[in-house]
């Protein structure tokens, strides 16, 4: 961890903090307990998320550009955070700060939402990042609700930074249908980065691999971000996870092809797996008609059971 | 005949972008035994249909069983870079 | 920086690597323990016993802490013929008690828990760093080179537990090359039983648990073995094969594995089970004929990495192996630092005492079984030959009991001559009798 004080004095110098959460590996099939119920927890295994190392690839790129001063990764969590942390100081974040606290273990997004404004709050970052959407889905919110509650703009679906100075972001952002737009993002805000997929490029030289797994990686309480474990642990949680469920198979059914098609058809039914494009249809008539057509139309397909 | 490829869904890997294990498909063409062929227990090694094998360094195990059996010398042998590769969850 | 130099380097954070890290960061030391999978275990695999009595030594009680799946208090050795399998089915009482002999375990789990010990004790544990080579300066190993950017550490002394296809004792010198007869591969599926079925099948109460080895004919000709291992709702089960009977018969593991599970002896065990993974691994299986050299100046081999595996045909034990032999490494490096030599003569202490303990007095006490079981007949007519005995013995068909030598000596003829058998009663008795 090198500081350069001598930067210091330099006023409008960007701080970045990159958020990094850990989440089950839910690309591998979670195979569930004998009762058939909950995963195994030795299924479940963690890593961090993909997208939010990306966003942190992504953060460590503008360290080349002047105005930023550092990037700090955070990430609120247990043993399997502190080790994130370390990998995060290996690729070569300036600094970590891990949040952890008893109270946090049963605490429900808001709470940890709270927790991580509060400590963003004092390191006074002017852009955060993180991935856009989490693996384990459940805590894909966890942005947004950190936004929410550091009372910063929350940008989310960017794909590209292309420039960060004092106060002020351009980002690209994507809309539907492979649309993008750019956004001028004026600072603090928080800005979540989807994964570009690719394989990670910071891969740790030695020496800062080392280092990582020597140094201790400092980590706060609730008491130290002047919070109470009242309000944001168990205690203060409105959502309580009872049961996690593995999902069940999804049940692909073959398709075989009318013979008498030809051909080209056939291999169309196959390749296509059976899905045709539908035609609209336009409906007309008074409210109630509507009405009825319309739970005539879901009756049919197989969306809602009425 | 098992195809082993519907257990190995199952396994957790972290693919690297590099294949760890460096095939010289010049020798396998000479090979008349290919005994990578049925040794590899994740049948990584797929017959081609003349002579000489496809290597898929994907769904590897690690085990090094091709490294020892191989009489071609057509293997150049490594573990995957660091942190991946196969990561059991069972084993 | 000073906090990034190290008086020993361990490579590979098994059980033999992990224990040498233990003790030398106990006593002070700084170590650093350089594991290539995402985590300490995620690469390993072996059929699932752990005997622990010296693990006990290092952490007393590490049942009470460590993930232990069941301790093993029936071991069942079986021969396996086409549909029939004679079994030799061993119960005991003391195994039940602490210390007990044995424990079931998953090596993901157990591993890590393992390396988490180490690193509570000072070590420094850096996960995902595959180690290619030593640095060497003369005669003497002075570090290693990680696949990471400026790759180089150096230390006092190397400590390669870097598993059976150690590289590390190739770069520096220490082994030859391989040859297939000197690995067995195995191979092994969880395989997840219903609710009760576990305790109902194999007769457990409570954390009982039991290993079945199996000895026979494996798929279409492959020598080797299976074995069962019961883990807390799951079983393991795999398959050995020699690597030279992979290479000869052109039969694959996975169908000879299918071929097992399917077998009548085995395959209600499993009814309803769900499977959960397959794994593979390599077993050095020569013993003492494949040891390298076992130390060099600056550098000590331990493990896997140096063939220490017991092979006695009922036995097949590598863990305990390795754990002692980290411990004597670490015993030695201590030595060493206390004297402030790493030269080869300080290193060689750490063979003398690894002859000195169990370990090689073991692999040498049963260096005669090595050629017992690459005896082909101990595969391919044997096993068949005990159950065609037994079946024709027991069957009652009105024809009468025929006594049982003149059976024998009419089955035998089909197979083998008496010479012969003779001669294999003589290897099998050398190798284990006497």
């Amino acid at each position: 961890m090198t500081r350069k004080p001598k930067q210091r004095k330099v006023v409008n110098k960007l701080n970045i903090v990159v958020l990094i959460r850990n989440t089950v590996d839910c690309r591998v099939p979670l195979l569930p307990d004998m009762y058939g119920e909950q995963p195994l927890p030795e299924a479940m295994a963690s890593i961090i998320n993909p997208a939010d190392w990306f966003a942190l690839e992504q953060g460590l790129d503008l360290r080349g550009q002047q105005d930023v001063h550092r990037v700090m990764a955070m990430s609120l969590g247990g043993k399997d955070a502190e080790e994130a942390l370390r990998w995060c100081l290996a690729a070569g974040a300036q600094r970590v700060l891990r949040i952890w606290d008893k109270a946090l273990e049963e605490a429900d997004l808001l709470g940890r939402g709270k927790a991580l404004a509060a400590a963003l709050a004092r390191s006074k970052p002017e852009l955060v990042l993180c991935g856009d959407g989490c693996l384990d889905q459940i805590n894909s919110a966890l942005p947004g609700v950190v936004a929410a509650a550091a009372g910063m703009a929350y940008v989310p679906g960017v794909t590209k930074l292309e420039k960060v100075e004092a106060g002020k972001a351009i980002v690209i952002r994507r809309l539907e249908k492979g649309k993008r737009e750019r956004v001028i993002i004026r600072l603090p805000a928080l800005v979540a980065i989807e994964d570009g997929g690719s394989a990670p490029a910071y891969y740790a030289d030695l020496p800062g691999a080392v280092t990582a797994f020597t140094v201790a990686v400092p980590c706060k309480g609730l008491a130290c971000l002047g919070l109470s474990a009242e309000r944001v642990g168990s205690r203060g949680a409105k959502v309580h996870n009872t049961l996690l469920r593995v999902a069940r198979p999804v049940v692909t059914r073959p398709v075989t092809p009318d013979p008498g098609l030809p051909a080209e058809q056939r291999l169309r039914k196959i390749l296509s797996g059976g899905i045709v494009r539908k035609q609209g249809e336009v409906i007309t008539g008074s409210a109630e008609q509507l009405a009825d057509k319309i739970v005539e139309f879901l009756r049919k397909e197989p969306v809602v059971r009425l | 005949m098992v195809n082993i490829s519907v257990r190995l869904k199952y396994s957790r890997y972290r693919l690297d972008r590099e294949a760890h294990i460096k095939v010289n498909y010049e020798k396998c063409r000479n090979c008349g035994r290919r005994a990578c062929l049925t040794a590899c227990p994740a049948q990584c090694y797929l017959p081609q249909p003349e002579n000489g094998v496809v290597f898929n360094y994907e769904a590897c195990l690690e085990c090094g069983t091709c490294y020892i059996i191989c009489d071609q010398g057509a293997l150049n042998w490594n573990f995957p870079k660091g942190g991946c590769g196969i990561s059991y969850r069972f084993a | 920086m000073s906090s990034n130099t190290f008086d020993v380097i361990i490579v590979g954070a098994g059980p033999a690597g992990t224990t040498a890290a233990l003790i030398l960061a106990r006593k002070g030391l700084k170590v650093i323990l350089i594991e290539r999978g995402e985590f300490p275990g995620a690469k390993n695999m072996f059929g699932g016993a752990l005997f622990g009595r010296v693990l006990d030594e290092i952490i007393p009680e590490y049942w009470a802490k460590a993930p232990v799946e069941r301790f093993i208090n029936r071991k069942i050795i079986t021969l396996l013929a086409e549909d029939s399998a004679v079994s030799l089915d061993f119960n005991s009482a003391a195994f039940k008690q602490a210390p007990y002999n044995g424990f079931v375990v998953m090596r993901t789990r157990f591993d890590r828990w393992y390396a988490v010990e180490a690193v509570k004790a000072g070590a420094v544990l850096l996960t995902q760093t595959t180690v290619d080579d030593v640095i060497r300066e003369g005669n003497q190993v002075v570090g290693v080179v990680a696949r990471r950017a400026q790759g180089e550490l150096r230390a006092k002394v190397v400590i390669a537990a870097d598993g059976a296809l150690s590289f590390l004792a190739q770069k520096a010198g220490l082994r030859k090359d391989f040859t297939p007869e000197q690995f067995s591969l195995g191979v092994k599926e969880v395989i997840q039983l219903p609710p009760g079925a576990l305790e109902e099948r194999f007769g457990l109460t409570g954390d009982e648990g039991l290993s079945n080895e199996y000895l026979g004919r494996m798929g279409d000709g492959l020598h080797g073995g299976a074995f069962l291992y019961t883990n807390k709702d799951s079983l393991s089960i795999g398959v050995v094969a020699q690597a030279h009977s992979l290479k000869e018969k052109q039969v694959t593991i996975y169908d000879a594995l299918e071929k097992f599970k399917r077998h009548p002896a085995v395959a209600p065990l499993l009814e309803g089970g769900r499977f959960l993974e397959y794994s593979a691994h390599l077993i050095p299986e020569a013993g003492a004929n494949m040891i390298p050299r076992l130390y060099t100046g600056g550098m000590l081999v331990t493990g896997n990495a140096a063939g220490l595996v017991l092979v006695g045909g009922v036995f097949l034990e590598g863990v305990n192996c390795a754990i002692a032999s980290g411990r004597i490494a670490a015993e030695t490096v201590l030595q060493a630092f206390e004297k402030g030599i790493f030269d080869k003569r300080a290193m060689a202490e750490y063979e003398a005492r690894l002859k000195a303990s169990f370990v090689l007095r073991d692999i040498n006490r049963y260096k005669s079984a090595i050629p017992l079981l690459m005896n082909k007949r101990l595969y391919e007519v044997y096993p068949s030959f005990a159950c065609r005995t037994l079946e024709n013995w027991f069957t009652v068909d009105g024809t009468g009991h025929p006594k049982l030598a003149g059976m024998v000596k009419g089955l035998l003829g089909e197979d083998v001559g008496l010479w012969q058998l003779a001669g294999d009663g003589y290897q099998m008795g050398r190798a284990l009798l006497w």
